[in-house]
């Protein structure tokens, strides 16, 4: 008889806003990667990822389950507050860290106290978000665009 | 669907008819088969259907002329056709006839002049086609490509002054237009612009449309109603060494509307491209999206080219500062950023707005589309925006609204969009797009690639002695009106 080997999936949702969307399809990025989902299984947090300016967005890890939520919730783990869009691209580019960021003031963070949260969320977010910036590198100098000669 | 309109065609002749354009195009390019004929009589839009009584593939010149002769002393409507992507209704015979279809076979791209930068081309070349070309052969020219899919037509676009993402810069496509070469209804052959030197001086001659009397207004915007467009030259610019894009994000009417006009003046982007937050949600998969109260309203797309990095940073730089004096002036924030980099955050399906030519998903992806595609003053934006949200909250249709800068904000361009299920819904449609139409109107907004129906509207509010002399001039060149007949609800 064979051994079947369950292979582990995340479950999203799917948002309705623009921002959310966008957070899904971040978190999406490593999505099949082992490593990523030993991070989320069973991480069972609220984070709200708030975009100054815009709106917050409430990103809910239960099991392998991410529910991605518009708005905030008086009932959260984290709350991190991105400056600004220029701040979340240049994350992904590489050209700010989570540090740094913390540092000059483009990240805030509410909760603090709860590091180990902090770190794990940097763990899951920030890599994906580099796997974005590669992306966004690649169709810069015209790879893989939509209209690309041959494609 | 009710097809079969008053054709103009005797019925009792067709066989006559249908042999004589077979001696001219060859048996093999003339059908007057109802099932071959389905597919010219109606398109994605609320316009009437109209059942053509032949379909002919157009090879070359030599048939256009021929064809015609034969038309215009027999009475025969001729209606040109490229792909019949536009959203106009404009290939739909008014008046049976038979749909010259040049989109098959008459599509070469003639000639291509780097020094001069253009681009001589017949009337079935499509921008999927010129931009492969330009990319593998002169790489350092470009053309302008619209929010239309890569199998649509050049010249049909450049005839009709469609606008592209080169317009903020350049302005709309008709005004690249060197020359035309056109057949008239006697069957003769005319060429408009420098191209009127003649061939025996000089292949190269199609680099300027002036300054000779300007005639090519007799036959830009005109529906195919004048005359039939054999050849067009269209310019080309140069490319610059970088080419990038930023994303902003603006809220409410009145911030996207200054936003608009304010960035189009610095002339220093290429294009200026503003969508309701709804169609980028669209984009992503969304198919009944709804704005959520802290969305952003608009999200706008700012192509821009430079010669090297410096350069680049001082256009930023500008766009920046301007960003900052509309802020303060509106006490908001519009946040800006590289639109590469953002797009594989939200996500890559974003980018069929950016990577042109391209097939715009959520254009096409009901059976029915229409929009209200207008000329715009610049300044009547804002209530334009406003007004226009009221009838798309009265009929229930997620907001889709298209808006560019053109030539420096000279003029704008205003388009609401509406797709739906043609089957369902085209009643309702119908009344939705009146109603928008009267809000443009109201604002001084002009329909460009007008169906019928607008045009009749249209024709209640302007200047009579226009409507006059136009319809002189469709006369004098169209004694027997056999060129695509009903046009402009002529």
């Amino acid at each position: 008889m064979e051994n079947r080997v369950e292979k582990e999936i995340i479950e999203f949702n799917n948002p309705r806003d623009i921002l959310g969307m966008g957070i899904k399809n971040i978190l999406q990025y490593r999505k099949t990667d082992p490593k990523f989902l030993n991070l989320i299984k069973d991480w069972n947090k609220t984070i709200i990822i708030g975009f100054k300016d815009i709106y917050d967005v409430t990103v809910i890890f239960k099991g392998m389950n991410i529910h991605i939520n518009y708005g905030s919730t008086q009932d959260y783990d984290l709350w991190l507050e991105i400056g600004s869009i220029q701040t979340m691209t240049d994350l992904a580019k590489g050209d700010l860290g989570p540090i740094s960021g913390f540092l000059t003031g483009k990240i805030k963070v509410k909760k603090i106290w709860n590091i180990l949260v902090l770190l794990h969320f940097i763990r899951i977010f920030i890599p994906n978000l580099r796997m974005a910036g590669d992306v966004g590198e690649l169709r810069q100098k015209g790879i893989g665009r939509r209209n690309e000669v041959g494609a | 669907m009710k097809l079969e309109r008053n054709s103009r065609i005797n019925q009792t002749n067709k066989s006559e008819i249908k042999s004589k354009l077979e001696e001219i195009f060859g048996a093999k390019n003339v059908t007057d088969k109802k099932h071959n004929l389905l597919p010219y009589s109606y398109d994605a839009t609320e316009c009437e259907p109209g059942m053509p009584d032949f379909i002919c593939m157009v090879e070359n010149v030599g048939q256009v002329i021929n064809v015609v002769k034969y038309a215009n002393n027999k009475k025969i409507p001729l209606v040109p056709y490229i792909t019949g992507n536009n959203i106009g209704g404009l290939t739909i015979p008014q008046e049976g006839g038979v749909v010259l279809d040049f989109g098959k076979k008459m599509n070469q791209i003639i000639h291509i002049h780097e020094s001069h930068m253009y681009a001589l081309l017949e009337p079935g070349v499509t921008f999927g086609q010129l931009y492969k070309h330009l990319k593998e052969n002169y790489p350092h020219l470009r053309y302008c490509y619209p929010f239309a899919p890569p199998y649509s037509g050049v010249v049909g676009n450049a005839i009709l002054s469609g606008m592209n993402n080169l317009s903020c810069i350049h302005g709309s496509m008709g005004d690249w237009i060197n020359g035309l070469e056109v057949v008239l209804y006697d069957g003769s052959i005319v060429r408009i612009g420098s191209c009127f030197m003649g061939d025996k001086l000089s292949v190269d001659n199609w680099h300027s449309r002036y300054p000779m009397p300007d005639l090519m207004g007799l036959f830009v915007n005109w529906q195919g109603a004048t005359g039939i467009v054999t050849k067009c030259a269209v310019q080309l610019w140069p490319r610059k060494k970088i080419e990038r894009k930023l994303l902003a994000i603006c809220k409410n009417s009145a911030v996207t509307a200054e936003f608009i006009r304010e960035i189009g003046r610095l002339e220093i982007v290429d294009d200026i491209s503003a969508v309701s937050v709804e169609v980028a949600k669209m984009a992503l998969g969304d198919p009944t999206p709804v704005k959520l109260d802290s969305e952003p309203d608009f999200p706008v797309i700012l192509p821009m080219s430079a010669h090297n990095e410096q350069h680049y940073q001082v256009k930023v730089d500008l766009v920046n500062q301007c960003i900052k004096k509309i802020e303060k002036k509106y006490n908001t924030t519009i946040q800006c950023t590289d639109f590469d980099y953002f797009a594989a955050c939200i996500g890559d399906d974003i980018r069929v707005f950016a990577d042109l030519p391209n097939v715009i998903t959520p254009l096409v992806e009901y059976s029915g589309l229409t929009w209200v595609g207008t000329y715009a003053p610049p300044d009547n934006l804002e209530p334009l925006i406003d007004e226009t949200a009221q009838v798309f909250i009265k009929f229930d249709i997620p907001m889709f609204i298209y808006m560019k800068s053109m030539k420096s904000s000279h003029y704008a361009i205003f388009r609401p969009i509406i797709r739906y299920k043609k089957e369902l819904e085209e009643e309702r449609m119908k009344k939705a797009t009146a109603d928008i139409l009267e809000v443009c109107l109201k604002y001084g907004c002009i329909p460009y690639k007008t169906p019928v129906w607008m045009a009749k509207r249209l024709q209640e509010i302007i200047d009579p002695n226009w409507l006059k002399f136009f319809k002189r001039t469709k006369k004098f060149m169209d004694p027997n009106n056999i060129f695509n007949p009903g046009r402009w609800g002529i």
